[in-house]
């Protein structure tokens, strides 16, 4: 079974006498508690079945000319694929989790603005293995043990002590930091763009604040470098994604570097490249307009009050949103579509009860470094994502 | 009576993921910082930013940072937060006689006050 717990996408789920084998304890919980707290199909207050709330969501959608639909990362392409052509149907807005967490790093990737590479190139070939404001240990708790630092590559086969250098940039000592003892180093970052300004000054040999020559000198010994780059990076850069991607392309002026982004929703990356194959963008995407702005951003439309409807698919932006966003979100109509019960879906007027991806439902969904992955669920519910979307679909 | 009750602390506090299920609002300060402005495991303390505050649970946790805590991701910290301090933010932290917040009264003040 795949684990669709994280963007790792573990492949190697097993089950032996009621056992789930091979799980982190994140996946494990994802996996043994899908029958708790699920969500009902509820049409303002009131339990319904779910065709009645479907259709209560195609007449809110029907009545609005300023809709949008948001999250979708953790649905199945397949899904995802349906949403699109809600929206294109609609004339409306589309967007995901992507346009708050790390949707520039996987757009710059699609536009080929930093070289990438694969998890499975990583676990063979890498030497300097730089995790750069995110902690997997948590976000992504099997990327160290599965695919980076720890498995023998190979190319690497000497063991992490001997053949990788790990090298930890966050702003405080966390749990993967702890880990930069030997062949390692950790620099506790106060300002991401000081830090890539002494990278830059140390490619040309002067001085500067963080001391960072050695980890050059580091990846000069090896044909095979990567930055996994997280939302701590993200917000640190302040919106100067290009000094991080300069700093990466002169890197490879004299050694291989890669970046992969890591630590969003399972199939956050499936979004970005399913609407990417459409529409040439990645989110916040308007069908009217025609094209991609950061004003089409969820939270702007909300906090700017420019739709009265929004569709919300698997994320909980009530929760998740900040007040300024999370206020405004009362004065619309609001359909919720999600497998578990959310603090968003009780002030609902729908609420309709999907199934979990790769639990329940088949399909595909893109793992963090743009690998395909088909699902194999271990249960099956006939109302899935593709169900519910398909119905709205043919009733627009 | 503790004096440090009598205390507002700044706070410099990350906002991270963690892989267990996180429902309660706690905060994890770092033991040293917690320690050295009297603050106990299991204490409740307001966290303060602007005009909104939440109250936490303490727990002592290593990789907090050394001049402050960790909050994990959630309705606490949306609530807290901007999209400017979304991952990291400064805010007065106080000891308080009052239990942690729940998700239904950070609703209630969400919806209370549109
Ligand atoms: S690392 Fe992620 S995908 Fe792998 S088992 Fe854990 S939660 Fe599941």
């Amino acid at each position: 079974m795949i684990c669709t717990g994280c963007s790792c996408l573990c492949d190697d789920i097993e089950f032996e006498n009621g056992k789930i084998l091979n799980a982190c304890e994140k996946g494990f919980r994802h996996i043994s508690g899908y029958k708790e707290r699920r969500a009902k199909n509820i049409v303002n207050g009131k339990e319904v079945d779910v065709d009645t709330a479907i259709d209560k969501a195609l007449e809110i959608l029907k009545s609005t000319k300023k809709a949008v639909i948001y999250g979708l990362d953790t649905s199945t392409v397949e899904a995802q694929r349906i949403a699109i052509k809600i929206s294109e149907k609609l004339n409306c807005y589309i967007d995901d989790n992507s346009s708050f967490c790390l949707g520039e790093f996987v757009e710059a990737i699609l536009k080929k603005e930093v070289p990438t590479s694969t998890l499975e190139e990583v676990r063979d070939k890498a030497y300097v293995i730089l995790y750069w404001g995110t902690n997997p240990y948590h976000s992504l708790p099997r990327h160290m043990s599965k695919f980076t630092y720890y498995p023998r590559g190979s190319k690497r086969n000497r063991g992490y002590d001997e053949d990788r250098f790990l090298v930890v940039i966050d702003v405080r000592k966390s749990e993967v930091a702890k880990l930069a003892k030997k062949n390692a180093r950790f620099i506790k970052v106060e300002n991401d763009i000081e830090l890539i300004e002494s990278f830059l000054k140390a490619i040309e040999g002067k001085a500067s604040k963080y001391d960072v020559a050695g980890i050059l000198r580091e990846m000069k010994r090896a044909d095979f470098n990567v930055i996994f780059g997280g939302l701590g990076l993200k917000y640190g850069l302040k919106g100067n994604y290009s000094y991080l991607y300069n700093l990466i392309k002169k890197i490879n002026e004299f050694t291989p570097l890669f970046f992969i982004p890591a630590g969003f929703h399972s199939n956050m990356r499936g979004f970005n490249e399913t609407l990417f194959e459409e529409v040439r963008a990645i989110n916040k995407f308007s069908f009217l307009e025609k094209k991609s702005s950061p004003s089409f951003a969820f939270s702007e439309l909300v906090k700017n009050e420019n739709v009265d409807v929004a569709m919300i698919v698997g994320t909980d932006p009530l929760s998740s949103l900040p007040y300024e966003v999370s206020r405004k979100l009362l004065d619309m109509k609001k359909i919720v579509i999600d497998p578990r019960e959310t603090i968003t879906a009780k002030i609902a007027e729908v609420s309709i009860c999907s199934a979990f991806s790769g639990i329940e439902t088949e399909g595909e969904m893109v793992r963090s470094d743009g690998i395909r992955v088909k699902l194999s669920p271990i249960d099956k519910s006939e109302i899935d994502d593709v169900y519910i979307f398909k119905k709205i679909l043919e009733g627009l | 009576m503790r004096l440090t009750k009598l205390m507002k602390f700044e706070a410099f506090i990350v906002v991270a993921r963690i892989s267990w299920e996180q429902k309660k609002a706690i905060i994890y300060l770092n033991p040293e910082f917690a320690k050295k402005n009297g603050i106990r495991e299991g204490d409740v303390v307001s966290v303060i930013k602007g005009e909104r505050k939440a109250n936490f649970r303490v727990k002592f946790l290593d990789t907090a940072p050394e001049n402050g805590g960790m909050i994990p991701n959630s309705i606490y910290t949306s609530y807290l937060l901007d999209f400017n301090t979304f991952k990291n933010f400064r805010a007065y932290i106080e000891i308080v006689e009052e239990e942690e917040s729940k998700p239904e009264e950070i609703v209630d003040i969400i919806m209370n006050k549109k």
